[in-house]
């Protein structure tokens, strides 16, 4: 290999270890115009930063939250780890608060989602799994965590049952 | 140059990372009259139940608002709208929101764009006509079929 072949090869070396981009290890769900993505930004109160009405602590787990990243773009934080449930469990703590976010965005319809399956608070800080809506209702329910009444949530949730009880299944009622 | 330099040259162009869309510069409020279905945002989205809306995806739908997934209108302009605000209220575990899901309402509302995301405040509900789109025979009951 010539002198000008090895410096070639050196820069494509170069090109992918520096622009190959974070490692990233949420797991692919399959959906619509699925995006795996890790991205660094801040928690948001989706509500404050698009109208400008703001709530302290981002509205407490009232509003719904969004992710602003350093390039001023504004996702819509949707979906955690726990079957059925949103992020609020997860990272309304961290309001105001810069996150490392591992996870998936969806299209369609005119809009994007996005699941975050973990996330952390420094570079070097540790994964935290996104299943704090589960961790918050089995506590609340005095039920453990990893038992059949916390995976099945959406069953045993006095909130659904009288949703469902008023309206039906088909919520035809 | 040999060709095996021009390879190794190509694969380090291609491991660029995608560029991302710029973000966009937010737009609204615009007052609005919109028809549309009250819908769980991410089953809609994402379709990852198949069928995101309808009797068929009507208890999916509760299952989700209480869950604390963003809460949505699917507009019958084919898009779909985030809730921010309902009649003054917050709109996450709101009693009367997930009283709703997947009926058909009409609103009077702020309508805000932010990088390609529609998202709504509602100051009222005009009109609710309960669920008018019957699909439950068609899917069955989504997810579990029960």
């Amino acid at each position: 290999m010539g002198r000008i072949q090895v410096l070639v090869a050196a820069f494509a070396v170069f090109a992918l270890l520096a622009f190959a981009g974070p490692a990233q290890s949420a797991d692919s769900l399959g959906v619509h115009n699925e995006q795996i993505v890790t991205l660094k930004g801040k928690v948001v109160d989706l509500a404050c930063e698009v109208t400008g009405s703001c709530a302290s602590d981002c509205g407490g787990g009232k509003r719904p939250l969004g992710l602003l990243t350093e390039d001023g773009r504004l996702y819509v934080a949707a979906k955690s780890n726990t079957i059925f449930a949103g992020l609020l469990k997860d990272i309304v703590a961290q309001c105001g608060k810069t996150i490392i976010a591992d996870g998936l965005t969806t299209s369609d319809h005119d809009a994007t989602l996005l699941m975050i399956q973990r996330y952390k608070t420094s570079d070097d800080g540790a994964w935290v799994e996104t299943d704090g809506f589960a961790v918050d209702w089995s506590k609340r329910h005095a039920v453990p965590v990893d038992g059949k009444m916390t995976e099945e949530w959406y069953r045993n949730d006095w909130v659904v049952k009288g949703a469902v009880a008023r309206r039906g299944k088909l919520g035809e009622n | 140059m040999g060709r095996v330099a021009f390879a190794i040259i190509s694969l380090g162009l291609l491991s660029f990372p995608q560029a991302r869309a710029d973000a966009t510069p937010p737009a609204g409020p615009e007052r609005v009259k919109l028809t549309g279905e009250i819908i769980d945002s991410w089953c809609q989205v994402s379709g990852i139940m198949g069928v995101g809306t309808g009797t068929a995806h009507h208890q999916c739908a509760i299952w989700c608002a209480v869950g604390g997934v963003p809460i949505g209108i699917q507009g019958d302009d084919g898009k779909a709208y985030i809730l921010l605000k309902d009649e003054s209220r917050d709109v996450v575990g709101d009693p009367t929101l997930i009283d709703i899901q997947t009926d058909k309402v009409v609103v009077d509302a702020d309508r805000y764009i932010r990088d390609g995301v529609n998202y709504l405040v509602v100051r009222k509900v005009l009109e609710n006509s309960g669920v008018v789109l019957k699909n439950d025979k068609d899917y069955g009951i989504v997810p579990f079929g029960e």
